[in-house]
């Protein structure tokens, strides 16, 4: 499994969400540590301007935001999409 | 298509099953029987990975979580049953279903399995309409994601710059669960 970086402004976004939602990030956060590459259903590459390589994925009514480094995993961001 | 076949001919084994018929041709019969429930539990099985790879598509996630459940369910069933049939099978061939009573359980288990077959039809039905709509659903959203240049080009940058904090050793490296631990402590 590759070893996950979490970033400042992904760390306070986590903290912005209510308890439960919290719960669901460490969700998705297993799982694209499982399975980060996109799949082209939840896990999808995102076009420029973003730099080649970011990837959200969409779970849980959350967005994920987070690269494939050579570091291993960087989590940029977490929102809200649907709630 | 493997899923129309198997509950066809189980439909029409069902239907032509005769448990008064000679002893080698029922548990033929039987063993047909048996067969088939195998199948389709492998087939309801077969669901699991597909609506799991949908990841927990918001809206949709109640409609995957009780198709996965309804699939587990009808699968367990199945197998149960395939038990029961090989069972069935093994007393015709000693010719211990000879008597009227043993007829009618044989034929009202037949008609669990119409019962079976059809929660599998279902199911399969539903996994179908889970998977479409929360495809759609992943679509608009990634659709939404990226409509507004303005605020892609505002998080294109908060990317940036929280690469250049991670690389000065900014952020929190470890798991998620100590990330979330060290944000209950605050």
């Amino acid at each position: 499994m590759m070893a996950s970086v979490f970033g400042p402004l992904y760390l306070r976004d986590v903290a912005g969400l209510p308890r439960d939602l919290r719960g669901r990030v460490a969700e998705i956060v297993r799982d694209i540590e499982r399975s980060p590459e996109p799949d082209g259903i939840y896990k999808r590459a995102l076009p420029p301007p973003f730099k080649p390589g970011t990837i959200a994925a969409v779970a849980h009514g959350l967005s994920v935001r987070y690269s494939i480094e050579a570091d291993g995993l960087r989590f940029y961001r977490v929102q809200v999409v649907d709630l | 298509m493997q899923t129309a076949r198997v509950i066809t001919e189980a439909e029409t084994a069902i239907a032509t099953l005769d448990p008064t018929g000679p002893r080698d041709t029922l548990a033929s019969h039987l063993g047909i029987l048996a067969d088939l429930h195998r199948e389709a539990a492998a087939l309801a099985l077969s669901l699991r990975p597909g609506l799991l790879k949908l990841g927990r598509p918001g809206p949709v996630s109640d409609l995957v979580d009780a198709v996965l459940r309804d699939a587990d369910d009808v699968a367990a069933g199945l197998v149960r049953f395939e038990a029961i049939y090989e069972s069935g099978q093994r007393a015709a061939r000693a010719g211990a279903l000879a008597s009227n009573e043993a007829a009618e359980m044989v034929l009202r288990q037949a008609e669990l399995s119409r019962w079976l077959f059809a929660r599998l039809a279902s199911v399969i039905g539903l996994a179908a309409q889970a998977s479409e709509r929360a495809r759609a659903y992943l679509d608009g959203v990634f659709e939404r994601l990226s409509a507004d240049p303005e605020q892609n080009a505002a998080e294109a940058e908060f990317d940036r710059l929280a690469n250049s904090e991670m690389d000065a050793g900014g952020g929190f490296r470890g798991s998620i669960d100590d990330l979330l631990a060290s944000i209950e402590d605050r």
